[in-house]
């Protein structure tokens, strides 16, 4: 087992409130040097809590945080804070120059005046946004605010870098690209970084660890593989965007083969576990489309469940997989979760 | 009709021959309101920070208070101020009372509450990660002041040009505690209350056209240094 002091980051039972409300309580959370974790969690399941905590913005009600081995105490937070760099949701720029925001940040950090200008222009140049250096926020696009926001925090050289739901604000081919140069600039390297997200694809991008977080308390943690094929309970199952069928119902309905598991009362599996083949005599039915984890899924009704099949947009505008239209319901087994 | 005809004619000429003590009395309506903006500013908008950014047990309470202390009438606040400074009063001993200083304090009592209630709004209506991202970057507390209040800068203006306006247009604090003494502390509103009691009405309308204008200049300024600063956002 490794020391607190061989860890960027680790917090130890940590009870965090705000106001009178308990958003946070769990019992350990450590964050490698070098490791990418994403927090994920839905609406209101204590992430920004998590990051705020983590970050020494907001003081836990107990438990210990350790930066790089040393305790955190009220003397030495702000001294401790300058070790990170945050990114909000909705990028916060102060009402300056786009480059002026990274010149204050930089100052306030305490880098040498001559090296300052220097610094913010190579990194507004790395996230692509050298050209909109002079402009005050209110002028840039929802990417353009993300990516100098990110500039900010990289320049500030961190330690560890915390991004609250970093592609929330922007649209997608912004989104595409910010987290190819975010992959490239957060992973393989001695910083560690912690990802807050509701999107499992954004975790599946810049994480290698990921922290399930339900109503505050830690569900599961591990690498990202062992969490999204093996979820541990059915409230993870759902999070990470299985489909969770009793048991019994859907033994029969799928053809589950062998008996072995039939103990378990409820099984789950990815959307990527069915597979539609048209036939005009198949016993499901295609009902609807929905956008889901990953991208597009058919709907299919199957003796009385709901099914959900991951299918390529492509497929899906094709008169075969028409809404309407019968097909054959295939289960890859090796993908199913006995929980 | 004569009646006002002749105190416009009347005004004309006090303005245009430059009339000595309309621009005393000016001169020192200038001096006590500006010295009260200044300190009310100074006060008020630290209290209005205090009261936005620091958690405290009772700061619901201490900002409904600012929030009533708005709408307070100056009279009482000159009452208070002169029980206050009352020569058997417990600051009697100070010999403040029918002083430029006792006006100055009573208009402070006008003002301060105002600029905090609206320096305290200005705060509350920046968004907290705002906050929490300048303490983010390591500012301490008089950085995270400093930034803050740039970022609130508009509304810091709205709070100032407040404080002006209540401290220049009240009459009954400083006729109540300066006692409206000739070369003293005689300002334009108690100069214009004193001659529309006496039927100077032709003086009364000139004092009041220069108070109209004294404010409007002020308000020219700050309007303009807002416009500036809301172009700049």
């Amino acid at each position: 087992m490794m020391s607190s002091s061989e860890y960027a980051l680790s917090m130890s039972e940590i009870v965090v409130h705000r106001g009178r409300q308990r958003v946070l309580s769990f019992d350990s959370f450590n964050l490698g040097r070098g490791e990418n974790v994403a927090i994920i969690g839905a609406n209101g399941s204590g992430k920004s809590s998590f990051l705020l905590a983590a970050g020494l913005l907001i003081p836990s009600t107990q438990g210990e945080i350790c930066y790089f081995g040393n305790k955190i105490s009220r003397s030495n937070r702000r001294d401790f804070r300058r070790l990170s760099a945050i990114s909000f949701q909705d990028p916060v720029l102060l009402d300056r120059s786009v480059v002026d925001n990274l010149k204050i940040a930089m100052d306030l950090r305490g880098f040498e005046k001559k090296l300052i200008s220097k610094g913010a222009y190579t990194w507004l140049e790395r996230l692509g946004v050298d050209r909109v250096a002079e402009k005050k926020p209110h002028e840039l696009s929802g990417g353009e605010r993300q990516r100098v926001s990110l500039a900010r925090a990289f320049a500030l050289e961190p330690s560890i870098l915390m991004l609250d739901e970093p592609f929330t604000a922007i649209d997608p081919v912004d989104k595409q690209s910010i987290s190819r140069d975010l992959h490239d600039l957060i992973t393989g390297g001695e910083l560690s970084s912690i990802v807050v997200t509701h999107d499992i694809s954004e975790a599946v991008v810049l994480a290698d660890k990921v922290v399930v977080l339900i109503d505050g308390l830690i569900h599961q943690i591990g690498p990202m593989r062992d969490v999204f094929h093996s979820p541990k309970s059915v409230d993870v199952a759902k999070l990470i965007g299985h489909t969770v069928l009793r048991n019994d119902e859907a033994r029969q309905s799928l053809k589950i083969a062998g008996s072995l598991n039939s103990s378990y009362e409820t099984i789950s599996f990815p959307s990527s576990a069915i597979s539609l083949k048209p036939e005009p005599q198949g016993r499901g039915q295609i009902i609807r489309y929905e956008s889901a984890v990953g991208g597009v899924v058919a709907i299919v009704k199957l003796d009385g469940m709901e099914i959900p099949s991951s299918i390529s947009a492509h497929e899906a505008m094709s008169i075969d997989f028409s809404v309407g239209k019968n097909v054959d319901v295939v289960l890859d087994q090796s993908k199913l979760v006995f929980l | 009709m004569d009646l006002i005809l002749d105190a416009i004619w009347e005004t004309f000429l006090l303005l245009s021959q430059g009339d000595s003590e309309i621009w005393s009395i000016t001169l020192r309506t200038l001096i006590i309101c500006g010295s009260s903006t200044i300190i009310s500013f100074a006060f008020g908008a630290s209290a209005g920070f205090c009261l936005a950014v620091l958690p405290f047990r009772g700061r619901a309470a201490l900002v409904t208070f600012a929030n009533t202390g708005m709408g307070m009438p100056p009279v009482i606040a000159g009452l208070l101020v002169a029980i206050l400074l009352w020569r058997s009063g417990p600051f009697g001993g100070l010999n403040l009372i029918y002083t430029p200083i006792a006006m100055i304090i009573s208009q402070c009592v006008i003002a301060i509450p105002l600029v905090a209630a609206i320096t305290a709004g200005s705060f509350m209506s920046l968004p907290e990660s705002l906050f929490l991202q300048i303490r983010s970057l390591g500012a301490g507390r008089k950085e995270t002041l400093f930034l803050l209040a740039y970022e609130a800068r508009l509304g810091l203006m709205v709070a100032m040009m407040a404080g002006f306006g209540a401290v220049i247009s009240e009459v009954g604090a400083a006729m109540m505690v300066g006692g409206n003494l000739a070369g003293d502390t005689r300002v334009l509103t108690t100069a214009t209350v004193l001659l529309v009691s006496k039927g100077e009405f032709g003086r009364a309308l000139a004092y009041g056209i220069v108070l109209l204008a004294m404010v409007f200049v002020v308000a020219v300024i700050l309007t303009s240094v807002q416009n500036l600063a809301r172009k700049r956002i």
